[in-house]
C-alpha cells in the first residue's frame, strides 16, 4: 500500500509507556472484533486490510489476546504482519491468564497456564517476542506478586535478551486491586 | 445506532447493560449531545471527541477497535488538538444529566477457575 501523500495530514501523536523503553502511538489498534467472538464473526481478508490500514495511519501498537476468538485474533494479526513485512514497524501487546473450555472462559494465571500461553501466542503471532504482556483479568487465586516473582522472570517472551527488559505485566479490562497496582510497572485500564 | 438497533449472533451488545433500555436510550441521548458539542466547539465528530477525551485523561494510548479499513479513516483527526477545561466540564455535565446509572466493564468479568478453587 502506498504511503499517504496528503502533506496537510497531522502526524500521529506518540508517547512512552512509563517504566519501559517503549514508545507507542497514542492510538493503538484493538483486535477483539477481528477475532470474531462476541462481535458476530470475522472476515480474514477485511481484517488483514484493516491492520495494514492502521499501520498506514501511523498506528504502531496492536493489542490482541488469546481469548479474542480463541486464538483467531492473534492468528490474523500474525498473518497480516508476516505477509505485509510489518513486524518491525509495530509493537505487539497481548494478554495472558484466561483459559477456555467449550466456548466458556475462566481465569487461570497459574504458572503452567502462563508458560503454555506464551508459546501459543508466539506461534500464532508468528514472532519471536511479545512487546507488552498483560494479565487479561487478574486471577484471585494467584497473587500478582506471585506472578511477577514466580512467573515473569522465567518467561521466554523473546529470543533476544533486550526483550526481557521490555516485557511487563499489567492488568487489562478491569480495575486493578491495590496490591497489583503497586506491584505492576504499568497498568492498562478499560474506559467504556 | 438507534434505540431500535438489533445485534445478531453472539454479539456482546445483546447482553451489554449499556445497550438495554432504559440505559440504551440514555447513552444515545448523551451521544447526541456530545456529538453536537464536538461539532460546535471543535468542528469534529463524536468519535474524535471520545478518543481525545480518553487521551486527555493522561493515559498513554487508546485502543481503536476496527475490523474494516474504512473504520480507521477518522483516526487522523484525533491528533494535534486538546480538550480545554470548559469542554471537559461540559462533557461531565452532559454525562451526569443524561446517564442515570452508569456501568463499567464489570459485566464482562470472567469467573475464577472453579475447578481449582
Amino acid at each position: 500500500m502506498p504511503p499517504h501523500t496528503n502533506t496537510t495530514e497531522i502526524e500521529m501523536e506518540r508517547a512512552p509507556i512509563v517504566g519501559t523503553s517503549l514508545q507507542v502511538s497514542r492510538v493503538a489498534l484493538g483486535t477483539w472484533a477481528i477475532g470474531g467472538w462476541m462481535w458476530g464473526g470475522t472476515d480474514e481478508a477485511e481484517s488483514i486490510a484493516t491492520i495494514r490500514e492502521a499501520v498506514d495511519h501511523g498506528i504502531s501498537l496492536i493489542d490482541s489476546a488469546p481469548a479474542y476468538g480463541f486464538g483467531r485474533s492473534e492468528d490474523i494479526v500474525g498473518k497480516a504482519l508476516a505477509e505485509g513485512d510489518l513486524r518491525s514497524r509495530v509493537l505487539i501487546a497481548t494478554k495472558v491468564g484466561l483459559e477456555w473450555q467449550g466456548g466458556r472462559i475462566f481465569r487461570n494465571a497459574s504458572r503452567a497456564r502462563i508458560l503454555r500461553e506464551v508459546e501459543d501466542s508466539l506461534r500464532r503471532l508468528r514472532t519471536d517476542h511479545i512487546d507488552v504482556y498483560q494479565v487479561h483479568w487478574p486471577d484471585p487465586l494467584v497473587t500478582i506478586r506471585g506472578n511477577r516473582g514466580g512467573h515473569a522472570h522465567s518467561l521466554r517472551t523473546g529470543q533476544d535478551p533486550r526483550h526481557r527488559r521490555q516485557q511487563f505485566l499489567g492488568g487489562a479490562d478491569g480495575v486493578l486491586p491495590p496490591r497489583c497496582a503497586a506491584a505492576c510497572a504499568a497498568a492498562a485500564l478499560q474506559f467504556v | 445506532m438507534r434505540t431500535d438497533s438489533k445485534f445478531q449472533g453472539d454479539d456482546l451488545r445483546r447482553t451489554d447493560p449499556k445497550f438495554q433500555q432504559p440505559r440504551f436510550g440514555q447513552y444515545l441521548a448523551a451521544v447526541e449531545q456530545l456529538d453536537q458539542l464536538a461539532q460546535r466547539r471543535f468542528r469534529r465528530q463524536l468519535i474524535h471527541l471520545a478518543v481525545r477525551w480518553a487521551l486527555d485523561q493522561g493515559i498513554t494510548t487508546a485502543l481503536w477497535g476496527a475490523r474494516h479499513p474504512g473504520q480507521l479513516q477518522p483516526v487522523d483527526e484525533v491528533s494535534g488538538w486538546k480538550l480545554d477545561a470548559t469542554a471537559k466540564a461540559e462533557i461531565d455535565r452532559i454525562l451526569k444529566t443524561t446517564i442515570k446509572d452508569p456501568v463499567g466493564p464489570e459485566f464482562m468479568a470472567p469467573p475464577a477457575n472453579s475447578v481449582a478453587a
